[in-house]
């Protein structure tokens, strides 16, 4: 079979439909900075170790469409490596793969390195079939700085799930840190509104203020949470309706880092 | 004193250079410049600088951006990055100062951060990070691959003349060898390096004629080379199909009586790959010989690894000089450290010539099963070599990491000598107790507690006044308003006391008597509360 796509290296203009694919790419995902050109353009091109022949690019032969590319650093990184999951991966991660290990050798890099999603099998076959060992990944570690705002953003996308709630819930957190707002509250009605401070509520939620990140972060369940008494919501008659609202703002995506956000 | 402040433009050499040398393998200088000083998002209002007698010694980078939190929603974020401090300033409290500097509520609110987040090293992590900051792990949905491309360097430092000599130097053996080992490594190009007459070469070229084939991975390799007794490693990695050793008899015999070099060449292709930390869950550790200044982390290392445990000696660096280092028996290169890649203490044993280890440390927050076993294999090896016909140790029996550890090297448990414990003052010892286990007893009433001890010996208070409540317990001085009378006797309160009795086996044994006898509960409450609960421990180093 012929083969439809071909690889060249990155020209001036390409960034937009890199970044385009990135986040079309990603979209899945959570635990990343969003790219913009202007950032895409500071980690991946100015980065020192990246020139723009570095910067492989894989296109639909007739249509000029890209379908992937990776930014490959002379240290032989691969800071960013993205696929358009509607092309053929295995396809398009081999002529990647040889183009990048072509240029790295060139460059006298001796080691190709790179971040790949646990979900993407078709990544994770190419790499095994390309004889790469798998390590363990830098951990990423978050801590929450402003609750209010956190929950204000992940209720805004849980809205039909916690339509038919109505209810004034108080949290408040124990041995939160100094920078943190330890006592705030969420009405839930048709609109949802978040209050810095304690309003009268229909229920009040006290758990210490690490448990919530987990919790919010989607490492830790509520009502696990709340058996090992952790979480304590009052009144009793009201805890389905907690958990409720704390499994709708749970973070649920999977958390990808590509390479290029730790520099 | 150290003094904390924000970063200024006249700081970008030495922040530099600190950098660099603090992130040698990841992080040179050009780095800094593009990651912060050219960054567009760099902000030198949040990056903070530490600095004794006008010297910088440790720096904290913030980075402002967005973070995607869920899908299509994007929060403002700080990054924490390239935290430095200059080595002789560590465990002090300079990076913990660094990360709080400029941490207010107003400072996040400003700016509209909502989430702190960071790429960290675990351990650091667990250490500083979490307790200090908040941070939560996240289960990132992120695989890291990796292939060696090119054993370029490798195949120039092996040519190189200094290499050649130091390599006879260490095995003269090698001006009579000649020998080729062929590495099929995993995720790597081939390697041959022959070994001929005291010359060594190396190449990519696969050996085609009579060579000594080496297969397995990088991993397998590394544990190759740790170990001291790389003939047993070998053997056993053989036998779990980690490594696969094919060649003539005659070769494979001499390979097997040259392992030590095999070895050698194991740790170049070793150290070729893990500079970029890839290896980092298989190998982190290494072993070394005591140096002097180790003894600060030695003991800290101990005390806290013993921290729930009663009855020994509680280190300091001097009691631990006196008690291992200047032990007669025990040589320099005996006290033996496992310290991880940034040269932080990880275990240690203490080996005595008689065959005494005096003491085996591991640091309970690390990966236990690989400490211990790096420190016996090496500790086993070193009184192989000098001769000693026994090894004794004693390990805490709940301690599952060393009684795997133990078994697995071939030791028997045998009974540990018993320790006899007197008290000489109750009335010290016993808010001592209730001082210790303050928080975890909650009472709303107080009592006066009059104990009359009998059969005491002359040396001991034959009565104790206590008060026992909401403030923990205090001398009392007026027996007259005693709400508890209780008669009992010297061996039973001290058993009592050091948890060898309970106090309602003492009730029912009738060693106790109780008046009014409807505050018996209370009683048992407060001798329960009372009761030590630490396991007892002693390192053979304590009573040696």
């Amino acid at each position: 079979m012929e083969n439809q796509y071909e690889a060249r290296t990155f020209i001036e203009g390409d960034e937009a439909e890199l970044v385009r694919l990135f986040n079309q790419a990603h979209d899945r995902y959570v635990g990343f900075v969003p790219k913009t050109e202007d950032y895409w353009k500071w980690c991946c091109r100015d980065r020192p170790d990246v020139s723009d022949e570095g910067i492989i690019i894989v296109e639909e032969k007739k249509s000029r469409k890209k379908a992937g590319y990776a930014v490959a650093g002379k240290s032989g990184n691969i800071w960013e490596l993205c696929v358009d999951p509607n092309t053929d991966k295995w396809r398009v991660l081999s002529i990647i793969f040889e183009v990048a290990t072509k240029y790295l050798e060139k460059v006298h890099a001796e080691q190709m390195i790179l971040n790949v999603p646990s979900d993407d099998l078709a990544m994770q076959e190419a790499c095994e079939r390309l004889n790469f060992s798998a390590v363990t990944p830098d951990q990423m570690f978050i801590g929450i700085t402003d609750f209010e705002t956190l929950i204000e953003v992940l209720t805004n996308n849980s809205k039909k799930e916690l339509a038919s709630l109505k209810e004034t819930i108080t949290v408040q957190l124990l041995n939160a840190r100094p920078w943190v707002n330890p006592t705030f509250s969420i009405k839930v009605d048709d609109e949802i509104k978040v209050f810095p401070n304690a309003m009268s509520s229909s229920i009040n939620i006290k758990v210490d203020s690490d448990v919530f990140t987990r919790i919010l972060l989607g490492e830790s369940k509520p009502t696990i949470e709340l058996l090992k008494g952790k979480l304590k919501i009052r009144p009793i008659r009201k805890i389905y309706k907690a958990l409720k609202f704390l499994n709708a703002v749970q973070i649920r995506d999977p958390w990808f880092q590509p390479s290029s956000d730790y520099g | 004193m150290y003094k904390y402040r924000l970063f200024s433009s006249n700081d970008s050499d030495a922040v530099r250079r600190l950098i660099k040398a603090t992130f040698p393998n990841f992080l040179e200088g050009e780095y800094w410049d593009w990651k912060h000083l050219h960054n567009p998002r760099f902000d030198p209002s949040i990056v903070a600088i530490a600095e004794e007698n006008g010297k910088i010694v440790g720096c904290s980078h913030w980075l402002q951006g967005s973070f995607k939190i869920a899908k299509g929603a994007a929060v403002k974020s700080l990054l924490t990055c390239d935290l430095a401090v200059r080595p002789g300033h560590r465990n002090r409290g300079v990076a913990r100062r660094l990360l709080l500097l400029r941490r207010t509520r107003e400072m996040f609110k400003q700016r509209g951060i909502v989430v702190n987040y960071d790429f960290a090293d675990p351990r650091l992590a667990k250490k500083l990070y979490s307790p200090l900051l908040g941070y939560t792990k996240v289960r990132l949905s992120t695989k890291k691959y990796f292939k060696i491309i090119s054993w370029k360097s490798l195949i120039n430092s092996v040519s190189r003349k200094e290499f050649q000599q130091n390599l006879k130097r260490k095995f003269p053996k090698l001006e009579k060898l000649d020998l080729t080992i062929f590495f099929k490594t995993r995720s790597a190009p081939p390697l041959t390096i022959s070994l001929s007459y005291g010359t060594v070469k190396a190449s990519e070229e696969v050996c085609g004629g009579d060579c000594i084939t080496v297969e397995g991975d990088l991993r397998t390799f590394l544990s190759l080379v740790q170990t001291q007794n790389v003939r047993r490693r070998l053997l056993v990695a053989i036998l779990e199909r980690k490594i696969k050793i094919k060649g003539s008899f005659s070769k494979l015999f001499e390979t097997y009586r040259n392992a030590s070099l095999l070895q050698a060449l194991f740790k170049i292709i070793v150290t070729r790959a893990t500079p970029v930390g890839l290896l980092e869950e298989a190998g982190q550790f290494s072993i070394r010989g005591y140096e002097d200044g180790d003894e600060i982390e030695i003991a800290q290392l101990f005390n806290k690894a013993y921290m729930n445990y009663g009855g020994f000696a509680p280190r300091t660096p001097e009691y631990w000089r006196w008690c291992c280092l200047e032990r007669p028996d025990v040589e320099r290169k005996a006290v033996l450290v496992v310290v991880d890649r940034h040269e932080s203490i990880a275990g240690y044993a203490v080996v005595g010539k008689s065959g005494s280890i005096w003491e085996l440390c591991y640091d309970h927050e690390r990966e236990g099963e690989e400490i211990v076993s790096l420190l016996l294999d090496n500790l086993v090896d070193y009184l192989e070599k000098i001769g000693a016909t026994s090894i004794v140790l004693n390990a805490p029996g709940e301690d599952s990491i060393v009684n795997r550890a133990c078994e697995k090297f071939g030791f028997e448990a045998y009974p540990t000598p018993k320790m006899f414990v007197s008290v000489l003052d109750f009335g010290r010892f016993i808010p001592l107790l209730a001082e210790s286990k303050k928080g975890k007893w909650a009472t709303d009433s107080d009592e006066t507690l009059l104990v009359k001890l009998k059969n005491t010996p002359f040396w001991i208070n034959d009565t104790i006044l206590m008060k026992v409540g909401r403030n923990g317990v205090q001398a009392a001085s007026d027996s007259q308003h005693a709400t508890i009378k209780v008669e009992t006797d010297f061996i039973t309160l001290t058993s009592l006391l050091f948890g060898i009795m309970s106090p309602v086996q003492a009730l029912t044994h009738l060693k106790l008597e109780v008046e009014p006898f409807w505050k018996i509960p209370k009683l048992l409450s407060i001798l329960s509360y009372l009761q030590m609960e630490a396991k007892w421990f002693f390192p053979l180093s304590d009573f040696g």
